[in-house]
């Protein structure tokens, strides 16, 4: 049910540039082919990109056999990329060759790849290959060019390093959300079942001193003090329990407030995909302008996948899922809403009751941690439902102060 | 002396809690689960009923409602193994008449029986 990814692990990024590489060198190609040309030239040209090819192969090969290496690997690409680029580009008309635009390309690919930081340097190594290209052009090219150039290659650069940064930024978010979903509820699982077994040692520790207080007092010192030390031990665990599930808490802890409109449009590109798959579609509904609620994002959002997280398992042969945002009074209203089988009365009266579930592989925890979250916001989780019409389930929260 | 019904599924907590509930002078009875729990209450008059909250199938919630309804004035103390139990406690009627966190104190046991029973 939880899919914990590595943020690093961008496997299906490599594909899309592999497939991208195989674009622009078929391209290349079929322009080294049809251009008008020397034969010599042709002959050079079509050779250069051979080796093109088959250095590519070799690099691709490499990703995909040590992905765990693969910043190094597109580094070198990086370069490599350049120089060739740096031969053909004198080749076919220097300055003024259509293969320029390759620069950008490159620059693109590679910014995406390493973020805004790595985007910077990547721009100025490619504007410095793009001007060394052609050496001569330096004399003939009029320097305010030169200058647009190289300035929007670096401002192209720069935006793809951003958007590959926010993308990022919010996957990991997300990711997170999912893990501390799960940790939650582990530890509180974990929590439940020893604090059973830890009962019955400390009940039978205490009716073991009163059996011991039977004998004379002389010599019991032993035996009392080893069972008092028995007692103590089951409260020192669950000291330990407890402190453990106060961190989960706390760690949670953040800045007490969220733009709802914001997270509900983050959770729903992330889970559209997923969504796709599985013949489900999303629509929102979210209104404009609404002031923020008193909550930790990252909480509302541990909430909010829950609930989409029981629509997709209510509808496993698609649907439709709608998520709207409403102001009513001084609340801010956020409503999940499925078009699923729907939940029958019975279980609805209990649904938010911890460790009850009618999945087979289910916690029975989600919903009681997200009205346990709700109501420690000052908010409030309530749901309706129709079988065979589907279920909304609505939360409310206080406007952040 | 009080008439004391323990339910939980728990099999080893059932008999240390018995055990305690008898060292303190009362009489016990003990069932698995909700619907046997239910089948002793009808059956015989108790002044009081432990139940855990979570037990497989209907849980100490079920049991609770049930016997608010059938006998409102019988007092229930649910056992629970929450120690987060604050929140939930809110959100739900107040209708029993109090919580236990587990691990479970004989002295906590004692002062809840004082409590309840008077």
């Amino acid at each position: 049910m939880i899919s914990v990814k590595n943020v690093n692990d961008l496997n299906p990024t490599d594909f899309g540039f592999s497939i991208v590489k195989l674009a622009a060198a078929t391209a290349a190609t079929a322009w080294g082919i049809y251009h008008p040309f020397s034969a010599h030239d042709r002959v050079v040209f079509l050779w250069i990109m051979a080796a093109f090819y088959a250095y590519n192969l070799a690099v691709y090969l490499a990703i995909f056999r040590f992905p765990d290496k693969a910043a190094k690997i597109y580094l070198i690409e990086f370069l490599f990329d350049l120089i060739f680029l740096s031969l053909i580009v004198p080749m076919t008309g220097g300055l003024n060759s259509s293969f320029t635009l390759g620069y950008f390309l490159i620059a693109a690919a590679q910014s995406f790849y390493y973020g805004l930081a790595g985007s910077i340097g990547i721009a100025i190594i490619a504007s410095v290959a793009y001007i060394f290209s052609c050496p001569n052009c330096l004399y003939t090219m009029h320097w305010t060019d030169l200058s647009l150039r190289v300035g929007f290659l670096l401002l192209f650069s720069v935006m793809m390093g951003y958007l590959s940064d926010r993308e990022r930024r919010m996957h990991r978010q997300l990711v997170n959300a999912e893990q501390l979903a799960a940790m939650g509820m582990m530890s509180a699982q974990l929590a439940h079942s020893v604090r059973n077994p830890l009962s019955t040692i400390s009940l039978s520790a205490e009716l073991l001193a009163d059996e011991i207080k039977k004998y004379e007092a002389k010599d019991t010192e032993e035996a009392q003090a080893l069972v008092k030390s028995i007692i103590n031990e089951v409260y020192r665990i669950n000291d330990v329990i407890e402190s453990h599930l106060n961190f989960m808490k706390r760690s949670k802890a953040g800045q007490k407030r969220s733009d709802v409109n914001a997270v509900s449009e983050s959770l729903i590109r992330f889970l559209e995909k997923e969504g796709q798959c599985k013949g489900i579609s999303f629509n929102k509904a979210l209104e404009e302008g609404l002031p923020d609620a008193s909550i930790e994002e990252s909480r509302l959002r541990q909430v909010l996948l829950n609930l989409i997280r029981n629509s997709f398992e209510a509808m496993p042969d698609g649907g439709r899922i709608v998520i709207s945002t409403n102001r009513r009074k001084d609340e801010v209203e956020i409503a999940v809403e499925d078009n699923g089988p729907g939940i029958p009365r019975e279980h609805q009266k209990r649904m938010f009751e911890p460790f009850f579930t009618t999945k087979d592989v289910g916690t029975g925890l989600g919903l009681y941690i997200a009205r346990d979250i709700m109501l420690e916001c000052g908010g409030g989780i309530s749901c309706d439902s129709k079988v065979g019409r589907g279920t909304i389930v609505k939360l409310r929260l206080p406007f952040a102060a | 002396m009080s008439r004391i019904l323990i339910v939980d599924d728990d099999v080893e907590f059932g008999i240390a809690l018995s055990k305690t509930l008898k060292g303190e002078g009362h009489e016990t009875s003990t069932a698995l689960n909700t619907a046997d729990g239910m089948k002793l209450i009808r059956k015989d008059k108790f002044d009081i009923v432990f139940a855990d909250l979570s037990m497989p199938g209907e849980n100490g919630l079920v049991l609770l409602e049930r016997s608010k309804k059938e006998f409102p004035d019988l007092p229930v103390v649910m056992i629970t193994a929450f120690g987060d139990w604050d929140t939930y406690a809110k959100a739900l009627e107040k209708s029993a008449s109090k919580f236990i966190n587990k691990p479970v104190k004989r002295e906590e046991i004692i002062q809840i029986l004082k409590d309840v029973l008077g």
